[in-house]
C-alpha cells in the first residue's frame, strides 16, 4: 500500500533524501550480503572437507575399536572402561564475522588416555583411543565451523530480506512519491501558469 | 613358526591316573571347529552360519550365538560349561583351581576399584572363580582382606599403595596383573602351564614395550607395566624403552621369539596396527599347546584342551562380533587363529 505523501517541495526534498539514503544501504546490504555468500562459500568446502575427514577417521577409529573389542573377554573390556581418568572441558569465545558473533570453541584434554593393564587388552584397542582422540579434536572444530555456518546463513537471510524490502519496496515507493509530488507540483506550476494568463487576458481586455 | 618351540625343553608330568580324563579329551578334541569350517564361517552370512555350525558344540545354543544381542550370554555359558567339563576331569584340586584364578584376580581388581572409586561393580563380577563372588563382596565391603588367600591379600596391599602413591587407576591393573603373573610362577602348578605363562609373559612384555612406544608414555613409568617371570629378563625391556622400534626385534635375535618380533613390529610400522603381532602370538602359544597331542598321560592334555577351547570361543567372538559390525573378511581372516 502506498504511503499518503503531502505534495510539497519540502516533501520532495525529505523523499529525494530518503532515496539517497536507501540507495546508499541498499549497495551496503547487498555488498554484505555478497561478502557473507563468499565468507559462507569457503566455510561450506572448508566443511565438507572437513566432514568427509571426520567420518573417514570415525569409522577407522570404529573399525579398530571393533577389532579390539573381537579379541578381548567382554569382562576385561568393561573393566578397562570402568573408570576413566582424564578430564575433559570445553570453553566457548566468541569472535565477529561480518558483525555476526560465531563461536570459538576450546578444548582441553589432562590426563591419561589409558587406564587399563596390558595383558589382558588388546593393542588395538590404545589405537582406536588414540584415533578416537584425534577425531575428538577435529569434531570439535567442525562443531564450530559448522554453528558458523548457521549464524551466517541466518544473517544471509536477515540481510537479503532487508535488500529486497530496500530493492523492491522501500526505494520504489520513494521514487512512486518523488514522481507523484514531482507531477503534483508540476501540474500546479501549469495551473497556476494558466491562471495568471487567463488573469492577464481579462486585465487586457 | 613350528620349529620354535622345539628349542623349549618338553616338560610333561605324564602322570597315568589321567589315562581315561585325557582318553575323554581326545574324544572332545574331534568336534572342536577345525580351520576349514572356520574359513568357512568366515565367507558365511549369519543364516549359513547357523547350517555350518549345527553339529558343534554351539549347536544347542544356535538362536542365541546367532543374535547380536546374546551372542555373549552363548559364548559366556559355552566357557563356563568346559570349565565344569575340566573341573570333573582334573583331580589335582591346585591344578582345578589355577584355572579359576584368573576370574578372582578379576574379581578382587574389579571390587578394589569399586570400593576406592566408591561404585557398585556388582554388573562386572564373574561367577566362575575359585572363591564366591558374594563372599568376596562382603569381605570388601569390611574391608578384611585378611579373610582372601595370601597372594590376593598381597596384590591388594600392592595395588592400593601404588594407586595411592600415583593417584593412576591403571597402576591397580598393572599391579594384578603383575600379582597373577606372579601366581602363575609358583611352585605346585604343572611345568608345562607355567612354561605356558612364562611364554605369554615374554610375549606381553614385547607388546607392552611396543604399545607404551606407540602411545608415547613416560618412559620412566615403563617399569611399572612389566610382567615378572617371563624367559627373557625385565631388564632386557627396560633398556629398549629408547630404542627406535624398528631396532628393537633385532636385540631378541638369538631369542625362539625372534620371527613374531620381526614381522609383528615391520606390520606395526608399515600398518599402524598389533593385529598381525597379536595373531603370531597365538599362533605361537597354540603351537606350544599342540606339544601335548601326542601324550597319552598326564593333566597337560586336558589343560591344552581347555586353552584351544577358549581360542575356538575367542575365535567364534572374533567372527560374530566382525559380522554383527560388517568388518571386512580378510581383516577377520589376519586375525583369526586356528
Amino acid at each position: 500500500m502506498r504511503k499518503q505523501v503531502s505534495a510539497t517541495r519540502m516533501e520532495l526534498l525529505n523523499q529525494k533524501k530518503k532515496l539517497g539514503l536507501a540507495r546508499r544501504g541498499h549497495k551496503l546490504l547487498k555488498d554484505k550480503q555478497d561478502e557473507l555468500l563468499r565468507v559462507l562459500q569457503d566455510l561450506i568446502k572448508e566443511v565438507m572437507q572437513m566432514r568427509r575427514e571426520v567420518e573417514d577417521e570415525l569409522i577407522k577409529a570404529m573399525k579398530r575399536f571393533v577389532l579390539a573389542r573381537a579379541v578381548t573377554e567382554p569382562m576385561y573390556i568393561e573393566d578397562a572402561f570402568m573408570i576413566s581418568t582424564s578430564t575433559f572441558s570445553i570453553t566457548e569465545a566468541r569472535r565477529s564475522v561480518m558483525n555476526v558473533k560465531i563461536p570459538v570453541y576450546e578444548s582441553e584434554f589432562e590426563g591419561l588416555l589409558t587406564s587399563y593393564g596390558f595383558l589382558n587388552t588388546s593393542g588395538e584397542m590404545d589405537l582406536a583411543l588414540e584415533n578416537l582422540h584425534a577425531v575428538f579434536e577435529k569434531m570439535i572444530k567442525l562443531a564450530e565451523k559448522e554453528r558458523a555456518i548457521i549464524l551466517l546463513s541466518e544473517e544471509m537471510a536477515r540481510t537479503r530480506r532487508r535488500v529486497n524490502a530496500l530493492e523492491f519496496i522501500l526505494i520504489p515507493d520513494i521514487e512512486e512519491a518523488i514522481k507523484t509530488i514531482y507531477m503534483k507540483l508540476s501540474e500546479m506550476e501549469r495551473g497556476n501558469i494558466s491562471r495568471l494568463m487567463r488573469i492577464k487576458d481579462v486585465i487586457r481586455k | 613358526m613350528l620349529e620354535i618351540l622345539t628349542k623349549l625343553p618338553e616338560r610333561f608330568l605324564e602322570n597315568q591316573e589321567y589315562a581315561y580324563a585325557v582318553g575323554r579329551v581326545r574324544a572332545l578334541e574331534v568336534s572342536l571347529i577345525d580351520k576349514q569350517r572356520f574359513e568357512r564361517l568366515l565367507k558365511a552370512g549369519i543364516e549359513e552360519m547357523g547350517r555350518i555350525l549345527v553339529d558343534t558344540d554351539y549347536s544347542h545354543s544356535l538362536s542365541e550365538l546367532l543374535n547380536p544381542s546374546t551372542f555373549e550370554n552363548a559364548l559366556q555359558n559355552e566357557k563356563q560349561r568346559i570349565l565344569t567339563l575340566i573341573d570333573s576331569l582334573i583331580f589335582e584340586e591346585n591344578v582345578r583351581k589355577f584355572l579359576h584364578l584368573e576370574f578372582d584376580y578379576f574379581n578382587a581388581r574389579v571390587l578394589l576399584k569399586g570400593k576406592i572409586f566408591d561404585r557398585d561393580v556388582s554388573d562386572f563380577l564373574v561367577p566362575l572363580g575359585n572363591l564366591n563372588t558374594d563372599e568376596m563382596k562382603q569381605i570388601f565391603e569390611n574391608e578384611e582382606y585378611e579373610k582372601l588367600p595370601e597372594n590376593l591379600v598381597k596384590a591388594i596391599q600392592d595395588a592400593i599403595s601404588s594407586y595411592y602413591n600415583s593417584k593412576e587407576p591403571r597402576m591397580i591393573d598393572f599391579t594384578f596383573d603383575r600379582a597373577f603373573i606372579e601366581h602363575m610362577n609358583v611352585s605346585g602348578y604343572p611345568p608345562f602351564l607355567q612354561d605356558y605363562y612364562r611364554l605369554l609373559t615374554d610375549l606381553t612384555n614385547f607388546r607392552s614395550l611396543l604399545r607404551w612406544k606407540v602411545m608415547e608414555l613416560d618412559k620412566s613409568r615403563f617399569r611399572d607395566v612389566l610382567l615378572p617371570g617371563g624367559f627373557i629378563p625385565e631388564g632386557m625391556f627396560l633398556e629398549l624403552i629408547g630404542e627406535p622400534v624398528e631396532q628393537i626385534p633385532g636385540v631378541f635375535s638369538r631369542w625362539i621369539y625372534y620371527p613374531v618380533f620381526l614381522e609383528g613390529t615391520k606390520y606395526l610400522n608399515t600398518n599402524h596396527s598389533f593385529i598381525r603381532y597379536e595373531a603370531m602370538v597365538e599362533k605361537l602359544l597354540s603351537t606350544y599347546i599342540d606339544k601335548t597331542r601326542y601324550l597319552v598321560f598326564g593333566v597337560e592334555p586336558i589343560i591344552a584342551y581347555y586353552l584351544k577351547k577358549m581360542k575356538e570361543i575367542k575365535n567364534m567372538r572374533i567372527i560374530l562380533v566382525g559380522k554383527f559390525n560388517g568388518v571386512e573378511e580378510e581383516i577377520l581372516a589376519e586375525r583369526l587363529v586356528v
